[in-house]
């Protein structure tokens, strides 16, 4: 655990450095996220930045933390995973309450989402409530249509 | 003197005084003063989009999608909507201000010369006129010094400005007589605060040159523009930040023109914005600088320590990090603000800077000394 705060206590950490850490990170990640608010937000996104199986399910718990930080920086990492998970994620925080969530998220998806997040952006295009996310998701839409 | 502003889209979790207290005494122990020249938090269309940057390198050249905070990526009107009238109808231009992102307020000079205004707090309400006595003898114009606040001005038949002002705590107050520059004045008067601190009415005076009076807790008297300029249409002034006015009048052979003011100390000043969060390459942030890119800003998120502002802004003035990443951590040994190896693990109180710090922020283009 001291190895995992140390990596993720800059201001700005070396996530790059940090994922050498490697899988037996996880657990403390998965610790950090749920107990240590000004921690939590480095760790969601170290936990994806680190490539192994278990990544999924410690980033799944940031986008079910209660504090939309936490959930911005999981749109930021999910990229990172495996399409089936990125997509349980993406989906999630696409829908989410908080408009910068949504933001993150539409900021980060990947660069060949699933077909059902193809839709859901679709979906978003014309129908997203906030001006500013509706004009993002478009110039998404447009974008991943040219990439068809 | 190092002289910054603060705008805060999502409170940190820990106090942004205690930051702010932190970077005076970190910098205040080599000289250096900290002005903390305005803080807002910030209540824009779309705040909680504005709460998330998309932020690249923080190396002093990090990319960052400034339109996504302060801008639209595509500028959208809607179409016309009538509000209607008054009872009786009403002549000129309509005048608008809102206090806040909850509230606006038109006025008018109705047709019987009161001052008629209706309100939007969420939904339009009726339109009520607000008299008090004077028989306006121009359009009214608006403005707000504060969430509470707001006043009207125009010309009365007396040749006079008259001011009106509304409070949440007092409601509207009578119409007050600021009287007129020497000779008198020609057109509607024009108003503009710059903070909540200050506010000044401009007309133009019956010489065409530029007149004002200013209020800074009282009024002052009339004072003209002894500039030469000369004016054939009343004035529009604005204000872009909390020390800057201009000026923007028809001069005599038909051209626009424009004049400035500046508050008189300047020496940097730096941007901070505090936020929710930061997407991109770089990864989840306390921190970043320099943003907006290129430019003498910072942005820090809701994960900050106590001395992460005072940090960006080191980073602002050009400084590197010391050491980090970690296990690499000489300076946080002895509590350098600008270790690379987390300000949060920081005991030093206040951190300190090294010689070559010191010296650095001598002669960095952007530094205050």
């Amino acid at each position: 655990m001291d190895e995992v705060r140390q990596a993720l206590e800059p201001e700005e950490p070396n996530y790059a450095q940090a994922a050498s850490l490697g899988p037996t990170a996880l657990p403390h990640l998965a610790e950090l996220i749920e107990s240590d608010r000004m921690l939590a937000p480095k760790a969601v996104y170290l936990a994806g930045v680190i490539s192994s199986p278990d990544s999924a399910r410690v980033v799944l718990k940031g986008a079910r933390s209660s504090d939309p930080g936490v959930r911005v920086a999981t749109a930021g990492t999910a990229r990172y995973l495996p399409s089936d998970a990125a997509s349980e994620i993406f989906l999630t925080l696409l829908g989410d309450d908080h408009a910068g969530v949504r933001k993150a998220a539409l900021l980060s998806i990947p660069r060949s989402p699933s077909r059902d997040i193809r839709a859901r952006i679709a979906t978003l295009a014309q129908s997203e409530q906030d001006a500013t996310l509706r004009a993002i998701a478009k110039e998404a839409h447009e974008r991943l249509s040219q990439l068809q | 003197m190092i002289r910054f502003h603060i705008k805060i889209l999502t409170a940190p979790f820990l106090s942004v005084a205690s930051m702010v207290s932190g970077m005076k005494q970190t910098y205040g122990q080599y000289g250096i003063g900290v002005d903390l020249v305005s803080q807002a938090t910030l209540d824009i269309p779309d705040l909680a989009t504005r709460t998330v940057v998309n932020v690249g390198g923080c190396s002093g050249a990090a990319t960052g999608d400034q339109a996504a905070l302060f801008g639209m990526p595509m500028a959208m009107w809607s179409g016309w909507i009538n509000l209607g009238k008054p009872t009786g109808g009403f002549g000129g231009r309509p005048a608008t201000v809102s206090r806040s992102s909850q509230y606006c307020n038109v006025y008018v000079r109705g047709a019987d010369n009161a001052l008629w205004g209706r309100a939007w707090d969420g939904s339009w309400h009726n339109w009520q006129k607000l008299d008090g006595g004077l028989v306006l003898a121009s359009d009214p114009v608006a403005d707000s010094m504060a969430p509470d606040h707001e006043h009207v001005f125009a010309r009365g038949t007396d040749g006079n400005v008259h001011q009106k002002w509304w409070t949440q705590a007092s409601s509207w107050s009578s119409w007050k007589s600021l009287g007129a520059p020497q000779g008198g004045f020609i057109g509607a008067p024009a108003t503009v605060s710059r903070s909540s601190q200050y506010c000044n009415v401009y007309v133009r005076g019956a010489d065409n040159a530029l007149w004002g009076r200013a209020w800074d807790g009282s009024w002052h008297g009339w004072q003209r523009h002894d500039d030469g300029g000369r004016l054939s249409a009343p004035p529009a002034p604005g204000s872009m930040t909390s020390e800057h006015e201009h000026i923007f009048g028809r001069g005599m052979s038909g051209g626009l023109w424009q004049k400035w003011w500046l508050a008189p100390t300047r020496a940097t000043e730096i941007v901070v914005f505090f936020i929710l969060g930061n997407t991109g390459s770089a990864g989840s942030l306390n921190g970043c600088a320099t943003y907006p890119p290129g430019q003498p800003g910072a942005v820090v998120t809701q994960t900050a320590s106590q001395w992460t502002l005072a940090h960006e802004v080191g980073h602002v003035l050009g400084l590197q990090h010391c050491d980090g990443p970690p296990p690499n951590c000489p300076c946080l040994a002895y509590g350098d603000l600008m270790t690379g190896c987390g300000t949060g693990k920081i005991t030093q109180s206040p951190p300190v800077l090294g010689p070559f710090e010191q010296i650095f922020l001598k002669i960095f283009p952007l530094s205050p000394l």
